[in-house]
């Protein structure tokens, strides 16, 4: 099943400091207590956008990567403000970006060696292209792209095509890694997780 | 008393006076120029030291003897309910403006955003190119952000104050606020509650990028403030508690100059940048 999506847009070109991204979050707050039950695409549409900075990224779409780890790893929270990062079951995303936003963004998940979705819209119309920025180690980039032409799978379906020689339980562990680095989404199937790239589940436009 | 302008230097001597039960106004009156700088932390002396209103009452006298002076239009910038306060220069032109942060949303309002607009026309229409402006935009928007952020410990109203003053080639822009400072914000975390002077939380605020926000020991601001102005002809200010920490020639590695300071409340920062020469703090030129 697609995942929906939860579109942000600043709504100005410079998308600048904490407690614009801060109230762009508490609009969003009814949209986003779905996520708590289901999955949700959160997609930062920076389309327009001249400028952008860490503070107002690690207010939006770095705190949407926190509240989805969060979920992941079930932790919780007693802060009450709409932007307390709590469990949520967000894959983030950042869409619409021109040349330097998109080095910003860079520049901003590589200090954290993290990688993030960038999605755009393919040219023939509602399929989504995925890049990568920031940080996304080398194993976990290969397993991601293995997922990918595989379209769906378990680690076991990895392990039986792949030329590597790592175990199940290896290939479980990279998979797990993808989803708390929002990049893979899972659905479990008796005792196994079917994983499936985030991009690939994620109905962005549709 | 010969003449002299009153730049952040000389707004902490007449801070020292102040503390020390002195009056100020032979000062003020002595006084044939203000910088930005100088003018900002005046203002945030009279609202900011304890018994401040023996400093108020003094302003109000200068005030009413200088009606031109750009200590009144400061002063109505801070006093005043409206957003934003301009005044004009000998020439006319309008190269000083003031804006009030009292409310969360005095930080997103269409009323920053002029201000903003404006900081960047001014900036373009003396000579500066048009992505350095909005470089500097984006770090007066990231400074008075932090006002917000960091000033108060709970949400209330907010005690700040942002201008620019901008000629051909050179500009000056100012964020004061009068609030916990950074010491008391610090501290708050459990990363930084080690810290035990204004000049050791100057220091980790601004050079090792120190945030208050539990569990997240490395903010934003400071670093894409310092980031925005590398290899520009920038020399930044930053003063609270008892210290004040000063940064030129921002790029690579820099760990500023600290220098004491007579004590105020809040964070007051400023930066000035000249496209040649050095990036003095200048006075703004008034009839």
């Amino acid at each position: 099943m697609a995942i929906p999506s939860l579109f942000l847009t600043p709504g100005r070109r410079q998308a600048l400091g904490a407690t614009l991204g801060q109230d762009c979050i508490a609009k969003m707050k009814p949209l986003l207590d779905r996520s708590a039950q289901a999955e949700h695409a959160f997609v930062l549409d920076l389309t327009g956008v001249t400028d952008v900075n860490g503070s107002f990224l690690k207010a939006t779409v770095f705190w949407a990567l926190q509240c989805g780890q969060a979920d992941v790893r079930r932790t919780t929270s007693d802060n009450l403000t709409p932007w307390a990062i709590r469990p949520l079951k967000l894959f983030p995303a950042v869409t619409g970006c021109s040349g330097e936003v998109v080095d910003e963004i860079a520049d901003f998940f590589s200090g954290r060696s993290l990688p993030i979705m960038h999605l755009e819209k393919t040219s023939s119309g509602k399929r989504v292209t995925q890049l990568i920025l920031g940080t996304l180690d080398p194993v976990l980039d290969r397993t991601l792209s293995a997922l990918i032409s595989l379209g769906e799978g378990t680690a076991s379906n990895l392990a039986t095509r792949s030329n590597e020689t790592i175990s199940i339980s290896g290939w479980s562990n990279r998979l797990a890694d993808l989803h708390l680095l929002r990049l893979a989404t899972r659905q479990r199937q008796g005792k196994y997780f079917i994983y499936k790239s985030a991009a690939d589940a994620i109905s962005l436009w549709d | 008393m010969a003449a002299m302008v009153v730049d952040s230097r000389n707004s902490d001597a007449i801070r020292r006076l102040l503390l020390g039960g002195s009056s100020v106004i032979n000062r003020l009156d002595g006084a044939h120029g203000f910088t930005l700088p100088g003018l900002m932390e005046v203002i945030a002396s009279a609202a900011g030291v304890p018994s401040n209103g023996e400093l108020e009452s003094q302003l109000l006298r200068y005030i009413s003897a200088h009606s031109r002076s750009p200590l009144k239009a400061c002063w109505d910038g801070w006093r005043s309910h409206a957003a934003s306060v301009f005044t004009a220069d000998m020439h006319g032109v309008r190269p000083l403006e003031f804006y009030r942060l009292r409310e969360r949303d005095d930080q997103t309002s269409d009323a920053y955003q002029l201000f903003q607009e404006r900081f960047v026309r001014s900036l373009k229409e003396n000579q500066f190119p048009a992505k350095f402006a909005n470089a500097l935009a984006g770090v007066l928007v990231e400074v008075t952000d932090n006002v917000i952020q960091h000033s108060r410990r709970e949400p209330g109203e907010y005690d700040g104050l942002a201008a620019y003053h901008v000629e051909p080639g050179y500009m000056a822009a100012v964020v004061i606020d009068v609030g916990q400072g950074v010491l008391a914000s610090l501290t708050h975390s459990p990363d930084w509650e080690h810290l035990q002077t204004s000049e050791q939380a100057l220091r980790a605020a601004v050079i090792d990028h120190a945030s208050c926000r539990p569990g997240q020991p490395q903010g934003e601001g400071f670093r894409f403030v310092l980031k925005s102005l590398a290899e520009r002809n920038c020399r930044l200010r930053f003063r609270s508690g008892d210290a004040a920490l000063r940064i030129e020639e921002i790029g690579g590695v820099h760990d500023g100059t600290i220098t004491g300071s007579p004590q105020l409340c809040g964070l007051q920062f400023s930066i000035c940048c000249a496209l040649k020469g050095p990036p003095d703090e200048r006075p703004i030129l008034f009839s």
